[in-house]
């Protein structure tokens, strides 16, 4: 696929003019029977600048799950555009949007979601294998990633050896293999205790200082204070957006 | 490329040694579907090769002339025929007179032995025996494979001349002379002593094995082959015989004669003879039948273990359906992190393959010692071949491909989101 070919290099870009996300009047709408439609979103306008870090808030069913969900190249829109780095995601069939998932974008998931066999190092290999770039600097840059975020001396331990907060660094260090150019997180603490919360939020924040694009999403408002944008969103429309002062 | 399938080999391999007992216990209907598969073509070969090369023993350049007992005298064996020749004196069979004709009348015919054998008792110097009287030709040992022992053979001369000579199985020989050796001595047969000038064995080599297995065989271990002018000349029951030749191996000089030959002397005994009082035997026509026979009998057998392997290749259905479900958050955390729709089919194949496969190897080699056990403990032959080897390793893999596809591309079309949420 051609439109992946040039991998942005986030933070250093020169293309800080252009968007790394730009939606327009996107919607999607789920039918239940025959006459209800559900409007998960209705028409949402979004941009998003590289190096920014947005925390999307909203209670449940406000929308800001499938938001995450086309975001993340998981599901298509109803209507509306999705533009990622500059090429139109919305008109792409499964193979290349898996193939988008895996250049141009870094998973956190909430549960951390890493494999259960493998090791860490395995973990963090995960998305090299679907790229055909896995070699002797790979693994190097793998461990270099372990060594980041604290588990250097982990990489043969399995994910049950290690605890939620490990496990989500991990998730983290996975998300940037690819060195992506747009992270996404689904409520990377919800499942920490506050201790180890404000470890992998520091690690997020130092992300964000390198320069990377985040997207997160979260209920904490401490947690949402970290970013630069906050959009707060309600019945599938963004109802309104803040700005916190940097702590 | 190739490192990627590397590595999704390794971790199919790796998933499946997580879930060792799950593994096995799925292996184990492909182990005993292959191990019975190649198991039962062994004992069908077996069976077949031996049917083969006991009738490949009767020659198959050969076509077999038997006397036998006219149907219809069977049956009114008592009562006199219009000739006033008492039924039980008649005359029946192959005569000189079907040599002769076959002689001078087919093409192609290179060698024909009679061959007439009586039960008498046999006396030597310390001991006296029952024995089974052989009278034949010269040509015996070639057309019916005696093995010389010790001495010689009679000669053509000897027979013509109707010369009292004989020669005996090693059993009677041991029977007979049992101290100090039997060359030169002379055993008695009704009034006449007969030199003894050789020691031939009718033995094959699988017939040993047979006889030693089996006790009745031993009636025919006790031989004493005679000129057939001499016994003709010089007993009784063979001058006086019903029959005057039991038996008549007509050799042909080719195998690609023998349907055309048979077929003719048939024909020929059927014009010259009133009854039908002969039998013939060809023995390739045997050796197709017993192939054709064999055939089927190995599909049937093929078939049964066949339906193990297919019992099998559903159990690895029915435990990667299971593995689906199990490992459905897996496969949408890959799928999110870059797999493609294919890139899960293929995981999940290489482990249904490496189960299947590795239950290929492991029923290979039950299925290749199975046979050899079953050998060594009972007497039925068996032969394993390369054939049914491969042919068993490729139907397993096939399983595995097969019985695998339709989970792996349940696993593939999940969507992402659900799978995750899963």
């Amino acid at each position: 696929m051609t439109t992946c070919s040039q991998p942005a290099d986030p933070g250093h870009s020169p293309q800080e003019a252009q968007p790394v996300i730009r939606i327009r009047n996107l919607r999607k709408t789920y039918r239940l029977g025959d006459e209800s439609d559900v409007h998960a979103l209705a028409g949402v306008d979004l941009d998003v600048m590289p190096g920014e870090h947005l925390a999307i808030m909203g209670s449940s069913g406000s929308g800001k799950s499938t938001l995450l969900n086309i975001l993340g190249c998981l599901d298509h829109p109803s209507s509306g555009s999705y533009h990622l780095g500059g090429d139109d995601i919305s008109l792409l069939d499964d193979d290349s949007l898996s193939q988008v998932r895996g250049k141009r974008l870094g998973f956190i998931f909430q549960s951390y979601h890493l494999i259960q066999q493998l090791t860490v190092l395995e973990n963090i290999q995960m998305p090299l294998l679907y790229q055909n770039t896995e070699g002797p600097e790979s693994l190097a840059r793998c461990k270099q990633l372990a060594e980041i975020v604290g588990l250097g001396a982990r990489l043969d331990h399995r994910p049950k050896q290690l605890s939620g907060g490990q496990q989500q660094r991990v998730a983290i260090a996975r998300s940037l293999v690819n060195d992506p150019l747009l992270i996404l997180a689904d409520e990377p603490t919800g499942n920490l205790d506050s201790a180890t919360e404000a470890d992998v939020l520091e690690l997020i924040d130092n992300l964000h200082d390198q320069g990377r694009t985040i997207v997160m999403v979260t209920h904490d408002d401490h947690v949402a204070d970290r970013a630069d944008r906050v959009i707060h969103m309600r019945d599938g429309l963004i109802h309104k957006t803040t700005y916190p002062s940097p702590p | 490329m190739l490192l990627r399938y590397r590595r999704t080999f390794t971790l199919g391999v790796k998933n499946l040694y997580l879930h060792k007992v799950r593994s096995l216990l799925t292996m184990l209907g492909i182990v005993f579907g292959v191990g019975s598969v190649i198991a039962m073509l062994a004992v069908g070969e077996g069976a077949s090769q031996k049917a083969s090369e006991s009738i490949a023993r009767l020659g198959s350049r050969n076509v077999i002339l038997q006397s036998a007992e006219p149907p219809a005298e069977v049956a009114s064996q008592q009562q006199e025929t219009s000739n006033n020749i008492p039924a039980w004196r008649k005359t029946y069979g192959l005569t000189g007179q079907d040599i002769q004709r076959i002689q001078h009348t087919i093409p192609n015919v290179e060698l024909i032995l009679p061959e007439t054998e009586k039960t008498e008792e046999v006396t030597s110097p310390s001991s006296q025996r029952r024995a089974i009287l052989h009278a034949t030709t010269a040509d015996a040992p070639e057309m019916r494979n005696l093995a010389a022992i010790e001495g010689r053979f009679f000669t053509n001369i000897e027979n013509d001349r109707a010369a009292a000579v004989c020669v005996l199985s090693p059993a009677l020989r041991k029977k007979l002379f049992p101290f100090g050796g039997a060359i030169g001595q002379t055993v008695r047969i009704q009034a006449d002593f007969y030199t003894i000038i050789g020691i031939f064995s009718p033995g094959f080599a699988g017939d040993d094995d047979d006889q030693a297995a089996n006790g009745a065989a031993n009636a025919r271990e006790d031989i004493v082959y005679l000129p057939i002018h001499t016994a003709k000349t010089r007993i009784m029951r063979f001058a006086y015989s019903r029959t005057e030749y039991d038996t008549l191996v007509i050799r042909t000089t080719s195998t690609r004669h023998v349907p055309a030959i048979g077929a003719a002397i048939e024909a020929l005994m059927k014009a010259t003879h009133n009854e039908k009082d002969y039998r013939i035997t060809v023995p390739l026509e045997l050796l197709a039948q017993a192939r054709e026979t064999q055939k089927l009998f190995n599909i049937i057998l093929g078939s049964i273990a066949g339906i193990s392997l297919l019992v099998g290749g559903i159990g690895i259905m029915n435990i990667m359906l299971a593995t689906v479900t199990e490992r459905t958050r897996e496969i949408g955390v890959r799928r999110a992190l870059g797999a493609r729709r294919n890139d899960i089919i293929i995981q999940f194949l290489v482990e249904t393959v490496v189960i299947s496969l590795t239950g290929g190897i492991i029923g290979v080699v039950l299925g290749v010692s199975l046979p050899l056990i079953i050998s060594a403990l009972t007497s039925v032959p068996t032969v394993v071949t390369p054939v049914s080897v491969a042919l068993s390793m490729v139907i397993s893999l096939l399983i595995g491909v097969v019985f695998g596809l339709y989970p792996a591309r349940r696993a593939a079309a999940l969507n992402p989101i659900d799978a995750l949420r899963h």
